[in-house]
């Protein structure tokens, strides 16, 4: 390791940039930090492993999927290798769930009588009247029906959100900018939608993201932004909206995902 | 090729300043708004579009247990920590986190005012555990040897350094296991019932991510139908601007070098992962597209105006709100519209699948 970044501390004064900051120095807080990156990137280099390429190139194959399951340049899109993806996605992201915090005897033997008497029966009645069948509209409605009416009538994002946060979440909106920051995080922790909801409240270095996990975490930032201008929070919150809905995104680029000559027309017709 | 008119994406005057910022670089082509080059192709066939879902996983205890927590960390009663105050174990924190290896950014590293919980975790061994006794305000660096069971199986056993800033902090004190506010929160009135809640509520939203799951798999089998050889320029222009409304943002935001910034997107384009998805994302898209163009489906002012609504909720806001701000700015209201009518055309295509759920009885024809 060079000598420069030997003896450099893990940690600046408490405070500093704060302090800084609240006397008016303009950008201390940005300027302590940068300080503590450069010396971690310094340090990372000075300890890389010369028999392995870079970063960047070393996690190109991402998580424990085949090279020919993740795409390469020139690869053959299928079915098969978006779902193999998926689910090694939903597997990794597992591994960065917070260790649950000491819980008595008695929490965990009610948990897991809990678990034993729930509900493989109850979810497979949930599916049944829209098995193999053609999903119509009135045969969605009666899957629906039986699981999850509340949670389509609430809204998109609070479909990412687990019941129990659905009925304050209005309220909460309206709440302080790190009441706020805080609910919607959480409603993401609690996804109805898997892996998803929950990829916006963990962390997980050098794991792909799934877009609609960034498109919550973002829409929730702005919302707890109290500078944010309204139409910041309704791009944000339509954005996210477009991401978790029916499980698609729409691509970034040009926002191919739309006839052109009908939205124009129909956005010059509404709101112009 | 078809060109596709020229369309923006929804700006701010944050986004204005951050692209006076950088002239150059990576984050000024990832904040582009010009227009690209789309291939045009023929709508996709629907005709025996046909997905198996597998069934879902039984609920678990360790699932349970989780929630449980997590509800009574929502609980909790919290006491701000001042500037300067040392953190604790199960405190909840709000950071801004960069992880490095090799001196590079790794990819998807980068998080914002993210609010978590001082707790372990056994993908990260040390890195909450070294910040007890840091303090609000601090940035630190904390390095973290990655286990060898890491799920990115190049990064396994590498020593990976972390610059944490602490933002800010809250101390809890959560409820006991049996007190009445938490039982009220489970809508019941012992801990077993408590649980039994949990459960069921685990159960439904394993229902409602099996409904997403065969979407998905629909979704899937139109991307694959959709024939059009994608250009690597445009899954890469798609991956760079993607990179650009969220993980180069906040790179520029923190002053991240340029060149830093670079390598950052590089690792972004290199991830497999990350270029299926974009694919995938592309292909659905297109084919979706050609769809509305062939079956001439029409966005009505009912779907905009049921979409709006669900926005404004989430929003706390009156549809009117909605509808004024989006008249201010037409690309928003042209993002708005779009989400819309992707959403009807995703609804045409899923009217006319058939759904198989592994291990239910296929329901009676005319059943529900």
């Amino acid at each position: 390791m060079p000598a420069a970044v030997a003896n450099i501390s893990t940690r600046t004064p408490a405070g500093l940039g704060v302090a800084l900051n609240r006397v008016g120095v303009a950008g201390s807080v940005g300027a302590t930090a940068i300080s503590v990156y450069e010396a971690a990137r310094d340090i990372s280099a000075a300890r890389a492993n010369p028999n392995q390429s870079t970063v960047s190139q070393a996690v190109a194959s991402g998580l424990s999927v085949p090279r020919n399951v993740a795409a390469t340049a020139g690869a053959v899109f299928t079915a098969h290798n978006a779902r193999v993806y998926r689910d090694a996605h939903r597997a990794a992201q597992s591994a960065f769930r917070a260790a649950a915090p000491q819980a008595s005897q008695r929490a965990m033997s009610a948990a897991a009588r809990a678990a034993a008497s729930t509900s493989v029966d109850a979810l497979q009645q949930g599916l049944r009247t829209g098995a193999s069948r053609p999903i119509s509209r009135a045969a969605t409605r009666a899957v629906e029906t039986a699981v999850d009416t509340a949670v389509r009538n609430q809204g998109v994002l609070r479909q990412t959100m687990g019941t129990t946060a659905r009925n304050t979440a209005r309220a909460v909106l309206r709440n302080t900018a790190d009441d706020v920051a805080r609910a919607a995080t959480r409603t993401a922790v609690r996804s109805g939608a898997g892996a998803m909801g929950r990829a916006a409240a963990r962390f997980a270095p050098g794991v792909n993201v799934a877009v609609a996990a960034m498109d919550v975490g973002i829409a929730a930032s702005t919302l707890a932004n109290p500078e944010a201008s309204t139409t910041a929070k309704v791009t944000s919150v339509i954005t996210a909206a477009g991401s978790i809905a029916a499980a698609t995104n729409i691509p970034v680029v040009s926002q191919v995902g739309a006839a052109v000559s009908v939205v124009s027309s129909f956005v010059g017709g509404l709101f112009g | 090729m078809a060109r596709s008119p020229r369309s923006s994406t929804p700006s701010s005057s944050e986004e204005v300043l951050l692209r006076n910022k950088v002239q150059q670089g990576a984050l000024a082509r990832a904040l582009s708004t010009e227009s690209v080059a789309l291939p045009s192709v023929e709508a996709p066939s629907l005709e025996q579009l046909e997905v198996t879902v597998p069934p879902p996983s039984p609920v678990t205890q360790d699932a349970v247990m989780e929630r449980f927590q997590e509800l009574r960390g929502e609980l909790a009663e919290r006491r701000g920590r001042e500037v300067g105050e040392a953190l604790a174990a199960g405190d909840e924190v709000r950071l801004d986190i960069i992880g490095l290896a090799d001196g590079r950014i790794i990819p998807f590293s980068v998080r914002d005012d993210w609010l978590t919980e001082v707790a372990p975790r056994p993908a990260l061994p040390g890195l909450f555990e070294e910040l007890v006794g840091k303090r609000v305000g601090e940035a630190v660096r904390i390095p973290v040897v990655l286990p060898a069971d890491y799920p990115a199986p190049a990064l396994r056993g590498v020593e990976a350094q972390f610059m944490v800033e602490v933002k800010a902090a809250w101390e809890r004190t959560l409820p006991e296991e049996e007190s009445p506010r938490l039982l009220e929160a489970l809508g019941s009135g012992s801990l077993e019932e408590g649980m039994e809640s949990i459960a069921r509520e685990l159960a439904e939203e394993s229902v409602e991510a099996q409904r997403l799951e065969a979407t998905q798999r629909v979704l899937d089998e139109v991307a694959e139908r959709t024939r059009v050889e994608l250009p690597e320029a445009l899954v890469e222009d798609e991956i760079r601007r993607l990179w650009g409304r969220t993980e180069g943002r906040l790179l520029a935001r923190r002053g991240v070098p340029a060149g830093d910034q670079e390598g950052a997107l590089q690792g972004w384009l290199e991830d497999g992962g990350q270029r299926l998805e974009a694919a995938r994302r592309l292909r659905i898209a297109l084919g979706l597209k050609a769809l509305v163009e062939r079956e001439g489906l029409k966005l009505e002012e009912a779907d905009v105006h049921r979409f709006l609504d669900e926005v404004a909720e989430e929003l706390g806001m009156e549809r009117g709100e909605v509808e004024q701000a989006l008249k201010e700015n037409r690309a928003v209201a042209r993002a708005a519209a779009e989400t819309a009518l992707h959403l009807r055309a995703v609804e045409y295509v899923m009217e006319r699948a058939r759904i198989h759920f592994e291990g239910v009885p296929a329901a009676e024809p005319g059943e529900g």
